[in-house]
């Protein structure tokens, strides 16, 4: 029987089967914390539907028309932003989609439809539907017993991290004033994205792109840890037993887990796309999907992630003052109106800030916090990890927050792109001329405002769970959270100074 | 148990208490007078682009454009208005009440409403139009400050729920 290796960095880097004689122990994943509804048991339908081998293409193919469509319309539509089905749709409808339901209550669910890698895996796979078995005695490419085409090639073992996506998505933010405002650029954009995710999976093995390049995988990664749903085993003693390892080798049913996960072992979402292949690959049943608590997942595993969450929640600061803000001045500089020296300091500020500032301050904060707390404290790196995990939920409630206003504000664009998607002028639905009709507009400071106070009630519930697990001493525990809560505090008040002052 | 529900009782009360405090600490009695404003609207700002009233001030907004054709949407108010470059007459409408715009030399209406209310650019003019805007603060602006109590009612809520007391070394889990 093979054994399976799991690569030690944070995020998988392959399913490896080597012949050897005997199979690895698996240690069990810890007991999940809180409620857990078996979604697949409950909806025998819903099972069947992701089971079904046609599944992520019948989902993917429409998006993946929109998705065309929407790219032509950067080229021939209007070159106003407002007129043009690809920023109204994109950058107001599926982003507000995207932070405010698809990622709190839905986990990775973009990445199940998202038409990206749809060409790259199609080709890698030589098949739209079917899982192919490598043939023995062929020399056949394979990942585990599946057959994959091109150089089938392992991503660099320096890279099995999200430190590219930290800084490509803050790249990508540095030029946002130009893709969310321009037609052209925003195809520009998504185009490029979609020629890497394609031709990556021609060189490297399995999904790559989404794993380690993807600027919105990133982020999406991070903030499914909140989620409340996930894919995990039913029961660990018979994945135990298990000698086929289905999950993450493939067979007939499924493809190994693109993703690089062990599924069977898997305790956190953040690098599972909800493909389902290990849910259709499984031989006993025993993959499922669940509902669970919000914020369930609390391990952050390496610095990569931590900067992604310092990016995150400096750049949901950032852009409330740029895009909410009244100041002229940072939309000229983010729109490079005072020439690009003036847009180079700009990019340096903005970059500094989720870089150096925070995470500056957020190490002086710890540090105190290890002073004040006493007693024996642990490692550097495993007490500064653990604590920033609240930034997750505060975070993702910042950039709810954020996003509120863009779609209450704006949705009513969305009536009339989709009648005149290139702004051509026509009328589809005769909605293309309703006015631009802001809803309830003179509340959101209000709705902010509540979103913020459950962000830091969530963040402070987590940091105090988190350095109970640091320190057994209940008041050691206390002062060691407390300059953290009192941190977070200030963060929410500078965010309440934005939207309601 | 009873220490937890102690506890908990603390917690919403410290929230409660700081949420509704710093309504009764920020001045409402100011005499209510006439506040003129002068607003230039360029791309893609406002200037000012804060403006500061107090509630029941009779606010009088001059509007002018020093570019392109802008827009003038005050949140809560119902108020829009079209600002044209070189000209000081505006259109204004109330779009909940017609769609008709009229002629006028300025927008007057009484502050009635407390808090922040944004203006925004309501003709596309360029690329960063949707995000034209700037703030009118009606005060008292009961909102932030009320705000600013409860993040700090939140804050000490979670100690009150985590602090082990003497009579018991229970700690509530949050």
């Amino acid at each position: 029987m093979s054994e399976i290796i799991q690569p030690a960095t944070n995020v998988p880097t392959g399913p490896e089967v080597v012949q050897k004689s005997a199979p690895t122990p698996l240690t069990p994943p810890p007991p999940p914390e809180g409620w857990r509804i078996d979604l697949l048991q409950k909806f025998p339908k819903l099972k069947w539907l992701v089971k079904q081998r046609w599944f992520q293409f019948a989902v993917i193919l429409p998006n993946l028309i929109l998705f065309i469509m929407f790219l032509m319309a950067g080229i021939w539509g209007s070159p106003v932003g407002n007129r043009n089905i690809i920023i109204v749709f994109v950058w107001i409808l599926w982003w507000f989609l995207l932070i405010s339901i698809m990622v709190p209550f839905f986990s990775r669910i973009w990445c199940t439809i998202c038409p990206f890698p749809f060409f790259g895996e199609w080709m890698q796979r030589g098949s739209l539907t079917t899982p192919k078995l490598a043939r023995p005695g062929t020399k056949d490419k394979k990942v585990g017993l599946n057959r994959y085409w091109g150089l089938n090639l392992r991503w660099p073992k320096a890279l099995s991290n999200i430190w590219v996506q930290d800084f490509s998505f803050l790249a990508l933010c540095t030029f946002s004033a130009f893709y969310l405002t321009r037609p052209l650029v925003s195809t520009i954009v998504l185009g490029a994205l979609i020629v890497v995710a394609t031709i990556l999976p021609l060189i490297f093995r399995q999904r790559v792109f989404c794993n380690y390049i993807c600027p919105v995988s990133g982020f999406l990664s991070l903030y499914s840890m909140a989620s409340m749903t996930e894919v995990r085993s039913r029961d660990y003693n018979v994945c135990l037993k298990c000698h086929d390892k289905s999950c993450l080798v493939g067979n007939e049913k499924g493809w190994g887990c693109p993703w690089f996960n062990f599924p069977s072992k898997m305790e956190r979402n953040n690098y599972c796309g909800l493909c389902m292949e290990c849910v259709k690959s499984c031989p006993h049943d025993n993959m499922t999907v669940r509902l669970r608590p919000f914020a369930s997942d609390t391990k952050i595993k390496g610095y990569d992630e931590a900067f992604k969450a310092f990016i995150m929640l400096s750049l949901a600061l950032a852009y409330s003052v740029i895009y909410l803000g009244p100041w002229g001045i940072f939309k000229s500089l983010a729109n490079m109106q005072l020439g690009v020296p003036a847009f180079i300091e700009y990019a340096i500020a903005l970059w500094s800030i989720p870089v150096v500032v925070v995470p500056g301050l957020f190490s002086i904060v710890h540090w105190i916090s290890r002073k004040f707390a006493g007693g024996q404290p642990k490692p550097w790196k495993e007490s500064f990890l653990m604590m920033v995990y609240p930034l997750v939920p505060l975070g993702l409630l910042a950039w709810i927050a954020f996003s509120l206003p863009l779609i209450f504000v704006n949705g009513s664009y969305i009536l009339m792109t989709l009648s005149d998607p290139f702004g051509w002028g026509w009328n589809l639905f005769h909605t293309a001329h309703i006015p631009w009709t802001p809803l309830f507009a003179h509340w959101m400071p209000l709705v902010q405002v509540i979103l913020m106070a459950i962000g830091l009630a969530l963040a402070l519930k987590a940091t105090f769970k988190q350095a109970g697990k640091l320190y057994s001493n209940a008041k050691e525990s206390i002062r060691f959270a407390a300059p953290m809560a009192i941190f977070m505090t200030g963060i929410v008040i500078l965010f309440v100074q934005l939207y309601a002052n | 148990m009873k220490l937890k529900y102690r506890k908990w009782a603390g917690a919403i009360l410290v929230i409660v208490v700081g949420t509704i405090l710093p309504n009764f600490l920020i001045s409402h009695l100011i005499k209510p007078k006439d506040v003129y404003f002068h607003i230039v609207a360029q791309r893609f700002f406002y200037t000012p682009n804060t403006i500061v009233v107090n509630q029941g001030d009779r606010v009088h907004l001059y509007l002018s454009s020093k570019d392109v054709t802008h827009g003038f949407y005050l949140e809560g108010y119902d108020t829009d208005a079209i600002i044209r470059p070189g000209i000081t007459e505006i259109q204004v409408q109330h779009p909940l009440i017609s769609s008709k715009y009229f002629p006028a030399k300025s927008i007057v209406f009484t502050a009635s409403k407390s808090g922040k209310f944004r203006y925004r650019c309501s003709i596309t003019c360029g690329y960063l139009h949707p995000f034209m805007m700037g703030v009118m603060i009606v005060k008292p602006n009961s909102l932030f400050y009320q705000a600013i109590g409860l993040m700090l009612g939140i804050l000490l809520a979670s100690f009150i729920l985590v602090w082990p007391t003497s009579e018991s070394s229970e700690r509530v889990q949050l």
